[in-house]
């Protein structure tokens, strides 16, 4: 946008016009209503979709045959031709531009403009004064202000609402010069932070958020071109929808896992591997986790049954299937201490050789579990499997020296054998 | 000359003098008899004519107790006023009470108010001016002693009035010699001005720089002038006298007067020679002997002794001020007299030792104030080609606040703040279901209201009738350009508002004063803290969170620079001081923090606009 050359003429709604009094066209409307207390170009309400580009040469051309706007050179205001706009992203209220007063329309806007920033500004932006400057240089820029603000400088001017608003820029000046003079007061104002950029650090901050949008875009550009390049390869594939498909269900399944909906997660993991067996791996992970969950909560009911001995008889079928489901998970999960419960829990139900091969994947996973060398030796003991007791009761006394029922077992095992 | 004439009118306690500009220029418009300053002197002939200037004074020994001089010593004063009596010994005309106890001067069976009397002088002023436009004057600017407070500027403008002026502004004695001192010449000095006349002395300091004249500090006396000077050498005189022949010449108004034209004759003599012949023949006539004559030799040692505290006084002041101020002598680069009075040696010596520098030559001392006078009323007015960009940044010289409960005075509007200005101050009722305040408005540096002048007094009336302390009235005082007040005061809910032009100055007895302050009990007023604290707890829990939810943005902006890190720094301190405040729910910590919170939210939506993240 910077090539396009700088615009001959920008447009203003001149002082003491009447736009309501004037006939205009709707879209006329739309366009000075947009004009009003600035100055700008045709360029800029193109910009601003104010006018397409194809129309404004003409509805402009029409408001200032009706003198609703006036075309004037495209310096910015304040003579301020060759920085950015001062008023940028302003919009002046037309009462305060034509109210009647001896002013012209730049004084108004510098007044308008310092008054309605007073509350936000620093002592040192009210003054045009430097973080760093010295009390001499503060005085230079007050009294720079001064002869711009002070009553005086308007000496029997007719200011309507404007008088009021320069007693309070001068007034809040003065403060300001007071406070930034005296060092002790200074001090103290420096002290309560200043969070306002000077016009070098705001030339800064320009450039370091030109930075960061640049990055922003060209990071969303690389996204949307990985996307069209990924778009493209599927496209040459024949195994395309399918693979898409898979895709798809594997991006709702990790949605669901996120959300917490886990047997919905497993659901789409499953169908996901029909579509592409290639990501069986990802999928299955998803369908373990929400298998382990479910293992988790019926080992649970399974404990609730074994605590009471008339359900267990009365349970037993059930209470073997479930075990059995659950052992499949926790086998399938490499998970130690799901494979020793499980494993103590077949030994309640009379199924040693079971229990001990549970056991033993239990202490593959982990050989420093005394729990799962204590299943394998009880299994092994229920079974009659000496040596294999011998061992497992070895290594649980070694992990566990203390234990008398280690101790005893290791007895038994080294009798037998 | 189609342009607008404008003037400069330096109405002095002795002598007055009027300026104008002309093609950039200052001059001293001089009258019909050349003389470039006019005596302050007013008279009644025997005929009834009124006798202005240089005729006034040729007939004042003839015509001693109709002829008006110092008036400015009287105007904007009560004539209770100790001042005032003190007058009424030593001058020979009569000075009485006016209806609103203001002092005024009778003179052939008529009362006339002191502002009146200044206006016949301004008039006279005018009337040179005119003369030599050849057309009609209004608009002038007039002088008076920086000291003055807001009673006798008031008078002074009403003087102004009285004499067809339009007084566009009333500016002070030494600022007005500054602005000649330092016009068009591209100074850039911090300059003292000691200013020492006929009845007034003032000191102020100044800083000179790119057209602006700004008035850092200014103290003084207005009554402590050249009047002074001369009643020492007439005391002198009639005490000799007296010694001699038993007679006391003050008796005689005629006398009287011969003596102080010859006291002020001899000290402007003594400023160029040693010594002086006073000779007085046939001062007084005994009816059954012969005459009595006056002949004394008065030398130059002789007045300093006599008038050796009245110069210690003014050095005293100057260093007060200076104390006060902050200002140290090192810092001064130039010292301008001004005033006939800095023509005494003793005076100018006395100013040397005490600044440690020779004072600046480069200014004349009579013609000096018209000419800042009229230098600042073409730079108001903006008459003639080539005005240049000129500044006047005054000063009030004194503390100006109003009575509270107990007789204390609270001051709103400090001494040397630049004016214009205003204050405005949040005050409470003292008593439950009060329905009326009298706000009492004060000048001066007394904690104690009764030690300070009374500007003036006003009643506001219909408050609702409620506890006491909730009821809140607004005090706003205006000081205009002029360093005239102005005070107004609102009943924040109802919205009642009552305005008043301080008019009157008084200066009243102790009994007076404890009278007022004893019938304003009913009515007194207290200071009442403002801000609710809950409406500044939101406005502060907002600002916090507003912040906090920009900030990651704004980290990833300008974190990595050096103003950023600094500003990501302050801005943490700015939150967690204001946490700590709502935690400790400290109101004050809250509102002196409120600045800084906006200011922060401010800076952080325009950092995150920037990267279209607000």
């Amino acid at each position: 946008m910077s090539t396009t050359p700088e615009p001959e003429f920008a447009y203003e709604v001149g002082a003491g016009v009447d736009i309501t009094k004037l006939p205009l066209t709707p879209e006329e409307g739309v366009v000075v209503s947009r004009i009003l207390g600035r100055r700008v170009t045709a360029d800029d309400l193109v910009k601003e979709s104010v006018v397409p580009q194809a129309r404004a040469a003409s509805v402009l051309e029409s408001l200032v045959r009706k003198g609703a706007v006036l075309r004037v050179g495209a310096g910015r205001p304040g003579g301020h031709a060759a920085g950015p706009d001062p008023y940028k992203g302003i919009v002046f209220s037309m009462v305060d531009l034509s109210e009647p007063a001896d002013l012209t329309e730049d004084q108004r806007k510098r007044i308008l403009f310092f008054d309605m920033n007073l509350e936000s500004w620093s002592h040192y932006k009210l003054l045009g004064s430097k973080r760093t400057a010295t009390p001499a240089e503060v005085k230079v820029a007050y009294f720079k202000s001064s002869k711009e603000f002070h009553p005086d400088a308007f000496f029997r001017k007719n200011l309507g609402s404007f008088r009021e608003r320069l007693d309070r820029i001068f007034r809040a000046m003065k403060t300001a010069y007071d406070t930034l003079q005296d060092p002790q007061k200074r001090a103290k104002y420096d002290e309560t932070a200043i969070i306002e950029l000077t016009p070098e650090e705001e030339a800064e901050l320009e450039r370091l958020a030109a930075d960061k949008r640049k990055a922003d875009d060209a990071k969303r550009r690389d996204e949307r071109n990985a996307d069209r390049m990924k778009d493209q390869r599927l496209k040459r594939n024949p195994m395309a929808e399918r693979i898409k498909k898979a895709r798809d269900y594997l991006r709702m399944a990790e949605d669901a896992q996120r959300a917490g909906k886990l047997d919905e997660a497993a659901n789409h993991a499953r169908l996901a591997v029909g579509y592409d067996e290639s990501i069986k791996g990802k999928a299955d992970a998803i369908v373990l986790v929400a298998e382990r969950a479910r293992a988790a909560t019926m080992m649970k009911r399974i404990q609730q049954i074994i605590a009471s001995p008339s359900d267990m008889r009365d349970l037993a079928d059930e209470l073997n299937r479930v075990a059995d489901e659950v052992a499949e998970v926790a086998a399938r999960a490499n998970d130690g201490p799901l494979l020793c419960e499980v494993s103590s829990v077949l030994m309640k139900l009379k199924r040693p050789v079971r229990a001990a091969k549970l056991a033993q994947q239990a202490a593959d996973v982990d050989s420093r579990n005394p729990r799962a060398w204590e299943a394998l030796a009880e299994a092994a003991h229920a079974d009659s499997k000496w040596a294999i007791l011998l061992r497992a009761s070895d290594r649980w006394l070694q992990l566990e020296p203390g234990n008398a029922r280690a101790k005893e077992l290791h007895k038994v095992g080294k009798r037998q054998t | 000359m189609s342009e607008e004439r404008v003037i400069g009118i330096d109405l002095g306690t002795t002598n007055s003098c009027v300026a104008t500009v002309e093609g950039g220029v200052p001059k001293v418009i001089a009258n019909r008899g050349s003389y470039k300053t006019t005596p302050s002197i007013v008279a009644i002939a025997e005929s009834g004519r009124r006798l202005v200037g240089h005729i006034a004074k040729r007939q004042a020994i003839t015509n001693a107790q109709n002829t008006v001089y110092a008036a400015k010593r009287l105007i904007g004063r009560k004539f209770a006023h100790p001042v005032v009596q003190q007058a009424r010994q030593v001058y020979p005309y009569k000075i009485v009470e006016g209806s609103t106890g203001d002092a005024r001067i009778e003179l052939r069976d008529k009362v006339y108010s002191v502002p009146e009397l200044s206006a016949m002088v301004l008039g006279e002023m005018k009337k040179v001016a005119e003369e030599y436009f050849g057309g009609p004057v209004e608009k002038a600017v007039v002088t008076i002693p920086a000291y003055f407070n807001d009673g006798q500027r008031q008078a002074t403008k009403d003087a102004g009035k009285i004499a067809g002026l339009d007084v566009i502004r009333i500016i002070n004695e030494p600022t007005a010699a500054a602005l000649a001192y330092g016009y068009k010449k591209n100074v850039k000095k911090r300059v003292a001005v000691f200013d020492l006349g006929g009845g007034t002395f003032d000191i102020s300091v100044l800083d000179i720089q790119d057209g602006v004249f700004e008035v850092l500090a200014t103290a003084g006396d207005t009554y402590l002038g050249g009047e002074d000077f001369d009643q020492r050498i007439v005391e002198w005189l009639v005490f000799g006298f007296a010694k001699e022949h038993k007679v006391d010449l003050r008796t005689d108004v005629m006398a009287l007067q011969r003596l102080r034209d010859a006291a002020e004759k001899a000290k402007m003599e003594l400023s160029v020679t040693a010594t002086t012949e006073i000779n007085l023949p046939f001062i007084m006539s005994t009816g059954k002997s012969d005459a009595l004559h006056l002949q004394r030799t008065l030398t130059r040692e002789k007045l300093e002794e006599m008038c050796g505290d009245l110069v210690e006084r003014c050095v005293e002041i100057c260093d007060r001020m200076l104390k006060e101020a902050k200002i140290r002598k090192e810092e001064l680069q130039d010292v301008i007299l001004v005033g006939g009075m800095t023509r005494m040696p003793k005076v100018q010596e006395s100013v040397r030792s005490y600044f440690a520098m020779e004072p600046s030559k480069n200014v004349h001392p009579d013609e000096v104030v018209a000419l800042g006078a009229a230098v600042q009323a073409a730079a108001l007015t903006k008459t003639g080609p080539g005005q240049p960009d000129l500044l006047l940044l005054d000063v009030t010289p004194h503390n100006l606040g109003i009575m509270i409960a107990g007789g204390y005075f609270n001051t709103l509007i400090p001494a040397n703040s630049t004016v214009p200005t205003s204050a405005s101050h949040v005050f409470t009722t003292t008593r439950d279901d009060q329905t009326a305040v009298k706000i009492v408005v004060l000048q001066g540096d007394s904690e104690i209201a009764s030690a300070n002048e009374l500007l003036g007094e006003f009643l506001l009336t219909g408050l609702p009738r409620a506890p006491r302390g909730s009821v809140e009235i607004d005090v706003t005082f205006d000081i205009s350009p002029d360093g005239i007040v102005a005070v107004s005061a609102r009943d924040r809910a109802t919205g009642a508002e009552q305005s008043i032009q301080v008019t009157a100055t008084n200066k009243l007895s102790e009994d007076e004063m404890k009278n007022i302050i004893k019938e304003n009990e009913a009515f007194a007023v207290a200071e009442k803290s403002q801000e609710a604290y809950g409406e500044l707890r939101t406005q502060a829990e907002r600002a916090v969170r507003e912040i906090e939810r920009l900030m990651p943005v704004v980290r990833e902006v300008i974190g990595a620079s050096d103003f950023g890190d600094d500003a990501l720094k302050k801005a943490q301190q700015v939150v967690e001081r204001a946490k700590r405040a709502i935690a400790m729910q400290d109101g004050d910590a809250l509102k002196g923090g409120r600045e800084q919170l906006e200011r922060t939210v401010v800076m952080f939506k325009g950092v995150a606009a920037k990267v279209g993240k607000s």
